[in-house]
């Protein structure tokens, strides 16, 4: 009863207060155009990968046509470029791919990374990524998104709100006239803190809700975007407490604001970067320098075994030697040097993903010492952006370029034509999505533990609160 | 009377607690960043070092080959790192390491460090840059937002005016008391930094970027005291000028620089690689005033043919082979020079709006100055792209001559040895030249003083107001 007075006395307070219209105006405006933004980017890295797609099929239609003209035609001896397997599988035939879209993913267009790659029959090591051009001062400057804008701030906007919650009606001495009315302080400040949690938790869930349907429709709604918002408000929630926390440490309000500053800072910008640094110290990639350096080692012995094949006729311009058999020849030489060199640095690659796997557990089990990376984990990966994802992608990816690479390398050994039959089953790359992208109960239930422990700890300090 | 305000005010923000804490933060994260960066720069440039050795090496000893498939064999070009990389890592973690330098095509650089830090990299890398750039406003703010405000709330602000002492007099005090301040945390780190820098003999050559680095972050900061300040001195209490000046550091300093970086690549999108990859294509079809490169070759052919009065290649007394490759690396030469210049004005374009911006966040003039400086810009990468290019164009050019001059006519087996190979030089970047330094740093530069000059500005106009103590 008494909450509800406050409340509705707070409500009239903060109605004709315009720095909270413009704050929430603001918050809801950027999380719209962050949203907006993020289906923009989307869009265009989509469009880049679906021009390479489109190409690549034309290009499969127009190999199986020549294919099979020719043999309707019947002459064994005008057999066309692309019945090589070595022609077709190096230098015809491609499959572009992406990691595909899902529903909440351009909420997190900038947070992650875009994976997009097109498999030949060349090897793993020389696959070649698709997609935009970046210009590197962009990246460099970060991305503007819907993650960013919950995680960063959200917070902001919170603190602004909150931070003389209560030191401001003891400053001003209006403290004892509240309670003088009849309500105790712990109802007083938890229904202010309350009116406040709801407007903006309000705000930003009407903000992020509008957000979800216009990049991934009513089917985004559950259960991606329910967790989404639920991770979202948790962490509202948590910065909320914070405040109620901070404001309970009886000092003056500007002293709690630069606390509050200071935890954004600390929880926010400090940490992360500090988790980036100690995994990237700890698991350190292996050098991109030192593997440029071996393939290009192991390029050159495999080269030379290879020598007298190759000699036989200038490196990479087989039409200037002339005869057929030389142009295969020259197609397993180049194949089975990249085996020999894919063989050779599969290790280094091997450490390249071990050391990510390893950076990437220690970021999830840091990420509770700051509540802003666990919540940006959690929402990562509801947007399917995070690295788990995107590595099941990649294992997905190699696993297909094994199998095509395969049927070519099958073929190119053994110097026998393609058919148009064989073209048309070559295999189709398919992706199976890694169960659990909204089973974030583990960043769901610290967030919540965290909001708890400080609340409580809070509404126990209210209890020793002067009020005067 | 200035230096008095000035002393006062730097013996009261020197005892404060929140501001030793915050700078001490300040300071431990600075030794944490330049002490990685010390460590980074000792590994990775060795290794870069050691990589472009071996890459010589692997050239000289490849044996015997056609001039071509060395051609094709090629080299790589590894960017050299400077001393001042790992402080201020700007662009370049964007940006490739290496180029390969082959035959017929130029490659885009390689391999940048950012593909392996994983997802968490994109809150920022702890850098010194990054601390200074983050920390110092709000160091600056804490320690002048309460300069008028507070004075004013406690009623001293009228007291101080009434000794006679001009607002102008009081506000140079603070500020300089602030700035003061500023420098007595930030100048040990400086000169740690100094000592680390002085046990790498090529980082002495740096010191004078040192320098005007530590200016730049002064003059940084003293955005910030003057903007505080001016706040300070408008706002109605010491709670508006906090909630004001750390909501502009917050969006200065993290929110305006994304939307930018979003807005540059959303409103002037660079081409994608499939259409750079046609773009060239295209080029490389139409080379010649719109004849195709056969057309070409053919015109040649028959031109070297009557020229040395001979009916076929093999009666030439040059390899005529030799002067096709030459001839297809000229096409291709003009081909890539020209998407890769219509990629850079793109690009140019995008740093046009970046540098709009500028005038939005002190922060994004402050690292354009910073990365400049520490050689981690674009503008550093594209001089070390454009001096990779012009050294494969020539070493390209040599193999094509030898195969022209020294292989007979028609003749497809001629082979050469290390004599050729060691006739190429191994790359070695010379880095921008110091013209070309202070041409990209001035923006910068001029931006962060025109920060300054407006700060002060507006800070001045505000404690001019005749209600400086009554508000």
């Amino acid at each position: 009863m008494m909450v509800a007075r406050v409340l509705r006395q707070d409500w009239v307070l903060l109605r004709s207060s315009p720095g909270l219209w413009i704050a929430l105006l603001l918050l809801t405006g950027v999380t719209a155009l962050a949203a907006a933004a993020g289906q923009a980017r989307l869009g265009l890295h989509d469009a880049a990968v679906q021009s390479r797609i489109d190409t690549a099929e034309q290009t499969h239609v127009a190999v199986i046509q020549t294919l099979q003209r020719w043999e309707q035609a019947g002459d064994a001896a005008a057999a066309p470029a692309v019945a090589s397997p070595g022609a077709l599988g190096l230098s015809v035939l491609e499959t572009p791919m992406a990691l595909p879209g899902v529903p909440l993913a351009a909420l997190a267009a900038a947070s992650g990374r875009p994976q997009a790659v097109s498999v030949t029959a060349h090897a793993d090591y020389r696959m070649e990524s698709i997609g935009i051009i970046e210009n590197a001062a962009n990246l460099a400057l970060g991305g503007f998104d819907v993650i960013f804008v919950i995680v960063f701030l959200m917070p902001i906007v919170i603190i602004a709100l909150t931070f003389d919650l209560l030191s401001r009606e003891r400053e001003l001495g209006t403290l004892p006239l509240v309670i003088a009315q009849g309500v105790s302080l712990r109802d007083f400040v938890l229904a202010r803190v309350l009116g406040r949690g709801v407007l903006v938790l309000l705000g930003m869930a009407t903000a992020g809700l509008v957000a979800i349907l216009a990049v991934g429709g009513p089917a985004a709604l559950w259960p991606d975007g329910l967790v989404w918002l639920l991770i979202a408000g948790l962490y509202g929630a948590f910065w909320f407490a914070l405040a109620l926390f901070v404001n309970t440490l009886r000092l003056g309000s500007d002293q709690n604001g630069v606390i509050l500053a200071s935890c954004w800072l600390v929880l926010v910008v400090v940490i992360p970067a500090l988790v980036s640094l100690l995994s990237a110290t700890l698991y350190p990639a292996p050098s991109r320098v030192l593997l440029t350096t071996e393939i290009r080692e192991a390029a050159a012995e495999a080269e030379e075994r290879a020598a007298d094949a190759r000699e036989a006729f200038l490196f990479d311009h087989p039409e200037l030697a002339g005869g057929a058999g030389a142009q295969e020849a020259y197609f397993r030489q180049v194949m089975e040097t990249e085996r020999d060199v894919a063989a050779t640095i599969a290790p280094l690659l091997e450490s390249f993903a071990d050391q990510a796997h390893q950076r990437d557990a220690l970021v999830n089990r840091l990420a509770v010492l700051s509540p802003a990376l666990l919540a940006d984990q959690a929402l990562l990966s509801i947007a399917g952006m995070d690295e788990a994802r995107a590595r099941a992608w990649r294992d997905a990816v190699g696993e297909f370029h094994a199998a095509w690479s395969e049927l070519f390398a099958d073929r190119i050994r053994r110097e026998v034509q393609v058919t148009s039959a064989e073209v048309e089953a070559l295999p189709v790359f398919g992706f199976s999505e890694p169960v659990g992208r909204h089973l974030q109960l583990g960043p769901g239930l610290v967030l919540l533990i965290m909001s708890l422990a400080l609340l409580i700890t809070a509404v126990a300090r209210l209890r020793r609160y002067p009020i005067t | 009377m200035v230096l008095l305000v000035a002393r006062k005010e730097l013996a009261i923000v020197l005892s404060d607690g929140r501001i030793r804490t915050l700078g001490a933060l300040l300071a431990v994260m600075l030794l944490m960043a330049i002490g990685a960066a010390v460590q980074r720069f000792g590994v990775i440039s060795s290794e870069r070092d050691m990589a472009q050795s071996l890459v010589a090496e692997q050239w000289e000893q490849q044996g015997e080959k056609n001039p071509h498939a060395a051609a094709h064999y090629g080299l790589y070009a590894f960017r050299p790192v400077g001393p001042l990389t790992f402080f201020d890592t700007g662009v370049s973690s964007h940006q490739g390491v290496s180029v390969w330098l082959e035959a017929h095509r130029r490659n885009f650089a390689e391999a940048p460090p950012a593909a392996d830090l994983g997802s968490v990299a994109r809150f920022g890398e702890m850098t010194g840059a990054f601390v200074l750039q983050t920390l110092l406003p709000l160091l600056a703010i804490l320690l002048c937002y309460a300069a008028f405000a507070g004075e004013r709330e406690n009623g001293t602000l009228r007291q101080v005016l009434a000794t006679g002492v001009r607002p102008l007099q009081l506000l140079s005090g603070k500020a300089l008391g602030a700035l003061g301040a500023v420098m007595v945390l930030l100048l040990p780190v400086v000169f740690l930094a100094v000592l680390a820098l002085l046990f790498s003999e090529s980082a002495i050559s740096v010191l004078p970027r040192v320098v005007l680095l530590t200016l730049a972050y002064v003059v940084y900061a003293g955005v910030f005291v003057m903007l505080s300040l001016g706040v300070s001195a408008r706002a109605s209490s010491t709670q508006a000028a906090l909630v004001m000046l750390v909501g502009f550091w917050a969006i200065t300093s993290f929110v305006v620089p994304r939307i930018v970086a979003d807005a540059a690549s959303l409103l002037r999108p660079l081409p994608t690689l499939e259409e750079f990859r046609q773009g060239v294509e295209q080029d490389l079809q139409t080379a010649r005033d719109g004849r195709s490169v056969d057309e070409v070759i053919r015109e040649r052919r028959q031109q070297v043919l009557s020229l040395y009065g001979v009916a076929s290649e093999d009666e030439l007394p040059i390899n005529f082979q030799g002067m096709v490759l030459a001839l297809q690396e000229e096409i291709s030469d003009v081909a890539y020079a020209r998407q890769f210049s219509q990629l850079q004005a793109r690009i140019h374009a995008q740093l046009a709006l970046h540098d709009l911006a500028t005038l939005l966040s002190p922060r994004m003039a402050v690292q354009r100055f910073s990365a400049e400086l520490s050689e981690t810009s674009l503008d550093a990468q594209q001089a070390f792209e454009a001096e990779a290019e012009a050294y494969r164009r020539e070493f390209i050019a040599l193999l094509n001559r030898d195969m022209t001059f020294s292989a007979r006519g028609g003749q497809v087996d001629y082979r050469a040895g290390a004599e050729l190979w060691s006739q190429v030089e191994s790359f070695a970047y010379g880095g921008r030249d110091t013209s070309r330094v202070a041409a990209a740093a001035a923006p910068g530069a001029v931006l962060l003083l025109l920060w300054f000059a407006g700060t002060a500005l507006f800070a001045a106009l505000a404690v001019r107001r005749t209600d400086l103590a009554l508000r």
